[in-house]
């Protein structure tokens, strides 16, 4: 594993080496002192342009750390992070900014990751002002971004609220385009989807990646959503990485006996039901 | 839709034509728009469904939990005997008692100021009387049952002491201890992880075995509902759009929602097969 | 346990100090001085400079400060010779105005004031938690809007305003009241209920309309969560739901008010005990700033500073024995 990671290094957009991140924790009951608790264990991750790196993990395997520190929400513990060669563990100002408007996320949860009482446009064209960035028409920006989302550009002046889940997850992604970046961490952005709406949103990633080369990291428990737009997968547990490769290698030839448990965990549908569905239905002969 | 009527006569659950609406200031809005339904002894009928298909609606009707705002017509049937507007006092000796509930958060749903050996024990001994003392030893040896580790002790600790998977282990406990006829388990395996939902679905199941409580499974997960259930109902906008039995349904579907349903779900087994565009009317989006 | 129980007390006491800087740096440094307030005004300069010595404010200021602080300990001697006045530790001060230590007149009134103030809370418990409760069960009946139109008008009104109408009403025109008085319980229990019977109710009415409107946004909020519904799925009776599954979380943060807010009476009844002539420590305070009798005003400062802080040790102490989530971690 760590031979495909170091194959590739050299050409990275973002290469995070050994990431530590530790918190400290009440000790036993309300009056004992605190103790050290390392949720990120030396990890080590690599994203391209282009490509989808998922990271996979059940609840404090520590995914959703390394996803806040890869987005620099968080500081580091101890490690290294370089984003196109260049070292940003600890950037401030200049890099910081720099670094913001390559790097953007989409939250799990639409709603209250949109201001309420911001309309799309001003939600859309926020992170141009914390860049700096001027001498774009706004409007026209906007209206081209919901395009590019699939929604109405004549919506522009509404509310997050007259939307619905789906839609307003669209209108995340569009906010998180609207600087350009290289890089868009997913953090769960579809697991509280329902399934029809969900497919529609990573059809959209998808797409979007096609048309402009975008790196994203997908931070994710569902491993069927996973399997779908990943081309790399990094398997967490207990704060490390326990197995790392290409989609087709992690789910169809996993080594570890945890990611081999993981996926024997998830429940599939009787596959001869679904052969039989597509017949009947005339896709397959 | 076809209307199933499998288990006939003998059939521990009756619903039929049961509608469910809230009367505000915009209109009435009708959530449930009569359904019908059979659950029997020993079977575990699921019902699937997207956010607000009225799948929990149903659920809460049957228990007779729904707000008091709320109107339900229709006939909810329990071994016969109707249920639907039965007296509160009636359907207070029937809730944990001859049909029980599971929830979807464990957490929340068990009260964090006592302890778990507490809240098992009251479910029994409201309904089978003794003293406290006793229910702590059905509350035990419900733990056991659930597959809780030394019972003895953790009896009393806490709901925030448990894991999550442990949490809705306590919570089957608290609703098996009666011995329910009926169990109706709202997504009870969604807000935890995937080798620990397997567990649980694996210990509903064992208990069913052993029990033969009928069981109705309440999901938006159609994976695990095709895993689960003899039976599966498929729920949009307060209506059954299709049900039948669970390999029906999964491979010769009727209706375009449950076909368009089973088009989206991303499978872990099948990554040749692109996620289709789903092009549906009854999916609000713009 | 010990080793958080020493950290509250330690930080107890660096936050007294700072009260007690704070309060003599406004008194001793900013008011006129107490020299001339006591000598009154046929006075020569030379006197002036003795009662100065005296009282020790031609020190600095934090000398004197230090002074007034470890007379707390150690006590201290006001002057020297003839004239000198021991004050015993703890020494609080010395009233030159009423010729008593501090302390003293603290302890002579202290009574008073907690019977003011256990029989005010008694009432305020009993009616603000059970017209909460009772309204928010039946929310939005006829009831629930009765009961939080009174006691948005508890919360509204001036005491000192319903404490007037009411002694007019009750004592002067109808007679049904005597004059309140501050009798010892033994001598005359009727006289002594009389007595007490309107400040008690007075000051209960305000906290009570504060508790019952907090105690009913609490129980709505428990009535609304997931283990209130997992309670009626085990077909509890709605008595065994609401007292043993809603009431309790409800009541938690009741508890930490109500320690805060009947220390704080502790520190005397201001308003009340003037209004009605109640001799206790809030009717002393008011007599003492109206006269700038500053040892006292200090003094009476400090013990009610110390009241509210013990008052928060006690009530953080007791919350993790009501909510078992403080208590223990995941084990």
């Amino acid at each position: 594993m760590s031979s495909v990671t170091e194959a590739v290094s050299s050409q990275a957009l973002l290469e995070a080496r050994n990431l530590v991140r530790e918190f400290q924790v009440s000790k036993g009951g309300a009056f004992a002192g605190t103790e050290t608790f390392r949720a990120v264990d030396q990890v080590s991750l690599a994203l391209h342009a282009g490509r989808t790196t998922a990271l996979v993990g059940e609840s404090g395997s520590g995914k959703s750390t390394t996803a806040r520190m890869i987005a620099k929400l968080l500081d580091v513990t101890s490690g290294t992070m370089h984003f196109e060669g260049e070292d940003v563990t600890r950037a401030s100002d200049a890099t910081l900014r720099r670094f913001r408007a390559n790097v953007q996320v989409v939250f799990q949860d639409p709603f209250s990751s949109l201001n309420p009482k911001h309309t799309v446009d001003r939600i859309i064209a926020a992170p141009l002002d914390y860049q700096g960035i001027r001498g774009v028409d706004r409007r026209v920006l906007v209206k081209t971004l919901l395009e590019r989302v699939g929604l109405n550009p004549d919506h522009s002046s509404r509310y997050p609220s007259q939307f619905s889940g789906g839609q307003a997850q669209r209108i995340g992604i569009a906010r998180a385009l609207a600087v350009e970046p290289k890089l868009v961490i997913c953090d769960e952005a579809v697991s509280a989807l329902d399934v029809s709406v969900q497919a529609q949103v990573i059809n959209l990633l998808r797409d979007l990646q096609q048309e402009s080369g975008y790196s994203y990291l997908f931070i994710a428990h569902d491993l069927a959503v996973v399997r779908q737009i990943a081309d790399d997968v990094a398997v967490m547990s207990s704060g490390k990485i326990v197995e790392q490769g290409t989609t087709a290698q992690v789910f169809d030839n996993p080594t570890e006996e945890y990611t081999q448990a993981l996926l024997s965990a998830v429940p599939v549908i009787n596959p001869e039901w679904e052969v039989r569905r597509q017949q009947t239905m005339g896709r397959i002969a | 839709m076809k209307n199933l009527d499998a288990a006939g006569s003998n059939s521990l659950l009756e619903v039929a034509d049961l509608e469910v609406s809230f009367a505000s200031s915009a209109g009435i809005a009708t959530v449930v728009q009569g359904i019908s339904f059979t659950v029997a002894r020993n079977e575990t009928v699921g019902i699937v469904g997207e956010s607000g298909s009225g799948k929990s609606m149903t659920s809460l009707a049957i228990m007779g939990l729904l707000p008091p705002k709320a109107k339900t017509t229709g006939s909810i049937k329990l071994h016969g005997e109707e249920i639907l507007g039965a007296s509160e006092r009636h359907m207070r000796k029937l809730r944990g008692n001859r049909m029980a509930m599971v929830f979807q958060d464990p957490l929340s749903s068990l009260n964090p100021y006592y302890t778990v050996g507490m809240q098992i024990a009251e479910a029994y001994k409201a309904h089978r009387g003794g003293s406290m003392r006793a229910a702590k030893l059905v509350a035990v040896d419900a733990m056991g049952r659930v597959g809780i580790s030394d019972p003895q002790r953790r009896v009393d600790s806490y709901p925030h002491q448990f894991s999550g998977g442990m949490r809705q282990r306590i919570m089957i406990a608290m609703a098996m201890c009666c011995e329910p006829d009926l169990l109706i388990a709202d997504e009870p395996t969604t807000a935890l992880d995937v080798t620990v939902q397997a567990q649980i679905l694996e210990l509903m199941s064992q208990l069913q075995n052993e029990s033969g409580t009928g069981m109705l499974f309440i999901t938006h997960d159609l994976a695990v509902v095709s895993q689960v259930s003899q039976r599966v109902l498929v729920m949009n906008k307060g209506k059954v759009v299709e049900s039948g039995t669970t390999e029906d349904v999964f491979s010769t579907p009727q209706d375009p929602y449950t076909q368009a349903l089973l088009d989206a779900i991303p499978r872990i087994d099948d990554p040749i097969r692109a996620l289709k565009k789903v092009e549906m009317g009854m999916v609000s989006e713009a | 346990m010990i080793t958080y129980l020493v950290r509250r007390l330690l930080a107890a006491a660096g936050v007294l100090v700072l009260v007690a800087l704070l309060t003599y740096w406004i008194f001793f440094a900013l008011s006129p001085d107490p020299a001339v307030m006591i000598c009154g005004k046929t006075c020569t300069p030379d006197r002036i400079d003795q009662i100065r010595a005296t009282l020790g404010v031609d020190q600095p200021f934090m000398t004197q400060f230090f002074t007034f602080l470890g007379g707390i300990f150690m006590g201290r001697t006001y002057g020297s010779g003839e004239g000198a006045i021991e004050c015993a530790a703890p020494c609080l001060g010395f009233s030159f105005q009423t010729n008593q230590s501090v302390l003293d007149m603290i302890a002579e009134r202290m009574p008073v004031s907690i019977t003011i103030a256990v029989g005010a809370a008694i009432l305020w418990l009993l009616i603000g938690v059970s017209a909460g409760v009772i309204s928010a069960v039946k929310q939005g009946s006829w009831w629930d809007k009765a009961a939080m139109m009174v006691a948005l008008s508890g919360i509204s009104l001036p005491n000192y305003f319903i404490a007037l109408v009411l002694q007019y009403v009750l004592v002067v025109e109808l007679q049904i009241l005597p004059f309140p008085s501050t009798p010892a319980f033994g001598e005359d229990p009727l006289f002594w209920f009389q007595s007490y019977i309107m400040p008690w109710s007075i000051l209960a009415f305000g906290y009570a309309s504060l508790y019952a409107r907090l105690t009913r946004a609490n129980m709505i909020d428990t009535l609304g969560e997931n283990f209130v519904r997992t309670a009626r799925a085990k077909g509890l009776s709605s008595m065994l739901v609401l007292r043993r599954h809603a009431l309790r979380p409800s009541l938690t943060p009741i508890v930490t008010m109500f320690g805060m807010d009947f220390a704080g009476l502790l520190g005397g009844a201001l308003i009340t005990e003037t209004v009605f002539g109640l001799n206790g420590v809030g009717k002393m305070t008011s007599d003492a700033i109206s006269k700038n009798d500053q040892p006292v005003i200090m003094g009476v400062t400090l013990m009610a500073a110390l009241f509210v802080i013990v008052g928060n040790i006690i009530v953080d102490v007791l919350y993790t024995t009501l909510d078992p989530r403080v208590r223990t971690k995941v084990a």
